[in-house]
């Protein structure tokens, strides 16, 4: 009792708990905290960043079930490889009020291309940008880019003056106007953003008056947040809370593709893993659809190539079959008829059932005679010895962020950052990467897939599902294949 | 007394600059890469190398330490390398959180381990008294993760009296405080106890009750407040601890305290301000000791000619 007394007292001195429903605010808590707002700066690939931006902020296009479609652009044209026309669309105000003209779009373009990290390596074959007239800009690329649009489509507009003004500054000591569906209210780094519908938005104005984006970084919190009612939505949820999710009368539980999959690579840069035949042998070992089908039941499903189906350049391949003979002799073949030691990398933060994905996968290997140390790893170490191809073997998951074949293959296979290089399959993915028509792009990542699948760089077990999990008061709720999810169209009642 | 609180302020100094020190190298010498997070896989090599530049981490580690301790001796901390904002501020926007959990847990330790401990001791050998030692033995097992994720079960979840998790309102403080009390009330209690009845063997308390001192005079004037000292030392250390962030129960109830900072921090290696929490976390327990033996001089006045 004298504890209740006690907090009783203590409240006095804290403003008392909000009402839990206001009018029509969305309440979304990600998975990770939102460190900053500036989408050109070292945090733009980050998922939740990109997520509150695309709130704020438009780009000149954005793609809709993989065509391109207008928005802070109405039209646009490539006279030739190289140059790209956009009409600038008028009438559209910043949030402080400014008058949106070409010159806000290319000192974007310009913005994000000097920062380093980030979004900026998309834009490495930028020449220069020109704008004859305020509706009118011109980009001048050194060498054709094929997912030229897509990169577009993450290029969030600001004001050229707010851009000069932050100077060399990124992150979070930069506030950007944007002209987004919504504008920041109040925003603490790493906590709470609080968004307010832009009333004078130059589109369709949102239903929802306000956005608050919470962080809560325990997903129990964040489960029990979402059962409570104390928040609308959050997404990437494992297999056992879709279950119990799916159960609760008051929520929706939705399952849609998302362009992140499973991967395993094998460090082809040591011994054995420079033979091809170690590993298919690996490969072959594992009983992959089983152990997705038990790991993964809602969420995942039997990869069929490197890429996932929503994503461009996607071209399905016939699974590895699981057998344990044939990889029992491709190892002998490759010199290796007792087997050999090795190990594992994984982090237990960078994927679903991580952890039981790489357990099962030791036990299939132990039968053919391969013994695997796992070794998990703190995330900042995974990442730094990832990038030094420091390992044998790794796991982790990957979105194509873009939802274009380059920003995974062609970035993957062809610079030795997988450690994995072949001449084949780098010809087809350079060949894809400068390609400006559509249709031969894909028809390339189709040949470049065929060379990764048979090559086996590493092991693709699955690609994942984005879930949501969200109130049933709330509708059209946008089901990002990346997890950035645009809230403009969502609806509450 | 001016001498000897000056000679405390330099040892502080002093200690705050070693802890500094050793956590500086500590933090470099651990495996990881603060710039491999921050630029993510996309970067290039040339990139990496140009950002660890721009943040200092090209130099040798005494080198960055020189010119951290020179910018650290003007208050300046640096600037957090994924916010890229002040790490004083940062560190000061999350303290007041911290300082409002560490102060109603202490409340309630007090309030309930102090009284209970003199009333164990007092009626040492009633059921009493055997049943509130085995309640504090559980409490002081409990681990705290444990006891905040049944609590967030048992009280948001399913009766839905408080909010999970966050710190929007006075509610949200009951949890994270009864869970981080349980243990230290627990540890208080039977220290209070012990002592009480160390106290009550005392030769001069025989004295006291031979002199037909009233039993409530007894217990006020000379029981407790000889059992108190080593109390308040543990207690001072306890809330030295809990001024410099309670990680993980910060964690678990997502209350936006240093802890809660620092645990982030750590995780993307962003170094500047996991050194800027260490510091304020080092300055905690510093502080409090100094307070504590200022406390000593109060109650026993013994301590004021030492």
């Amino acid at each position: 009792m004298r504890s209740f007394l006690l907090a009783a007292a203590v409240m006095v001195s804290v403003p008392l708990w909000q009402s839990p429903v206001a009018a029509k605010i969305l309440r979304v808590a990600p998975p990770s905290p939102v460190v900053d707002l500036d989408p050109h700066g070292p945090n733009g690939t980050l998922r939740d960043t990109l997520m509150a931006n695309r709130q704020i902020y438009d780009p000149l296009v954005e793609f809709n079930n993989g065509e391109p479609v207008g928005r802070l652009a109405t039209a646009w044209q490539q006279p030739d490889p190289l140059t790209w026309i956009f009409t600038i669309r008028d009438g559209v105000k910043f949030h402080d009020g400014q008058a949106l003209t070409s010159a806000d779009a290319a000192a974007s373009i310009e913005r994000l291309a000097k920062q380093k990290g980030g979004l900026a390596p998309l834009w490495t074959s930028l020449d220069k940008v020109e704008t004859p007239d305020p509706r009118t800009l011109i980009v001048r690329l050194k060498e054709p880019v094929g997912p030229f649009l897509r990169n577009v489509s993450l290029l969030q507009i600001v004001p050229a003056s707010s851009a000069k003004e932050a100077g060399d500054k990124y992150g979070a000591a930069v506030r950007l106007p944007g002209t987004g569906a919504f504008k920041v209210k109040s925003f603490r780094p790493g906590q709470v953003l609080e968004l307010e519908a832009n009333t004078s938005y130059w589109d369709k104005p949102p239903s929802l008056t306000g956005i608050v984006i919470q962080n809560i970084p325990e997903l129990t919190g964040r489960v029990t947040a979402l059962v409570n009612n104390e928040i609308d939505l959050t997404w990437f949820l494992p297999d056992d809370q879709v279950t119990a999710l799916k159960k609760n009368a008051d929520l929706t539980v939705s399952v849609a593709p998302s362009a992140i999959y499973y991967y395993s690579w094998f460090n082809p840069q040591r011994k054995p893993f420079n033979d091809p035949r170690v590993r298919q042998a690996l490969w072959h070992a594992v009983d992959v659809k089983s152990v997705v089908a038990d790991l993964l039941p809602e969420t995942g499903e039997l990869a069929r190539a490197p890429i996932t189906s929503v994503v461009f350049g996607y071209s399905p391949k016939t699974p590895y079959a699981y057998d344990v003979e044939k990889a029992k002799k491709l190892l002998s073949d490759a010199g290796l008829p007792n087997g050999f030691t090795t190990e594992l990398q994984y982090s237990p933060s960078q994927g679903p059932e991580i952890e039981q994905l790489a357990l099962a996968f030791i036990s299939y290997w132990s039968k053919i005679g391969v013994t695997v140390t796992p070794t998990p790893l703190e995330n900042p170490v995974w990442t730094k010895n990832l990038r030094d191809l420091n390992w044998d073997m790794t796991m982790s998951t990957n979105p194509s962020f873009t939802e274009d074949a380059d920003y995974t293959l062609g970035r993957l296979y062809t610079t030795k950052r997988s450690g994995y290089e072949s001449p084949e399959a780098s010809k087809f993915l350079l060949a894809a990467q400068r390609e400006v028509d559509q249709g031969k792009r894909k028809e390339l990542y189709d040949q470049a897939i065929d060379v990764l699948w048979s090559d086996a760089p590493g092991i693709f077990p699955a690609e994942l599902k984005a879930v949501y999990a969200y109130r049933k008061s709330l509708s059209n709720v946008d089901l990002s294949a990346t997890y950035t999810p645009r809230f403009r169209g969502t609806e509450a009642r | 007394m001016i001498s000897y609180v000056l000679r405390r302020i330099v040892i502080a100094i002093l200690t705050t600059m070693a802890a500094v020190t050793a956590t500086f190298i500590m933090l470099r010498i651990a495996p990881g890469d603060p710039i491999a997070v921050l630029l993510g896989d996309m970067a290039s090599d040339a990139e990496i190398a140009d950002a660890r530049q721009a943040y200092g981490l090209d130099l040798p580690i005494w080198q960055q330490l020189m010119v951290y301790l020179g910018r650290a001796s003007t208050l300046d901390f640096g600037q957090s390398i994924a916010q890229g904002t002040s790490v004083r501020e940062l560190v000061l926007s999350h303290f007041p959180h911290t300082l409002l959990l560490a102060a109603s847990t202490m409340l309630v330790v007090i309030i309930l381990a102090l009284p209970i401990g003199i009333y164990t001791a007092v009626r040492k050998g009633q059921s009493a008294s055997h049943a509130t030692n085995a309640a504090s033995l559980v409490a002081l097992s409990l681990p705290e993760f444990w006891t905040g994720i049944v609590m967030i079960l048992i009280f948001s979840r399913m009766l839905r009296w408080l909010p999970s998790g966050g710190a929007e309102s006075g509610w949200s403080l009951i949890m994270p405080t009864i869970t981080l009390a349980l243990p230290l009330i627990a540890v208080n209690l039977r220290l209070m106890s012990t002592e009480t009845i160390n106290v009550l063997r005392a030769p001069y308390i025989t004295m006291a009750r031979a002199r037909g001192l009233p039993r409530g005079s007894i217990l006020r004037r000379h029981v407790i407040r000889n059992a108190l000292i080593p109390v308040v030392t543990v207690g001072g250390i306890q809330l030295g601890h809990l001024l410099g962030g309670a990680v993980i129960v910060e964690t678990v109830f997502n209350w936006p305290g240093v802890g809660q900072l620092l645990i982030r921090s750590i995780g993307i290696r962003d170094y500047p301000v996991v050194q800027g929490c260490l510091i304020l976390m080092t300055f905690s327990v510093i502080v409090t000791n100094m307070l504590v033996d200022f406390a000593y001089r109060l109650i026993d006045p013994r301590f004021r000619r030492g």
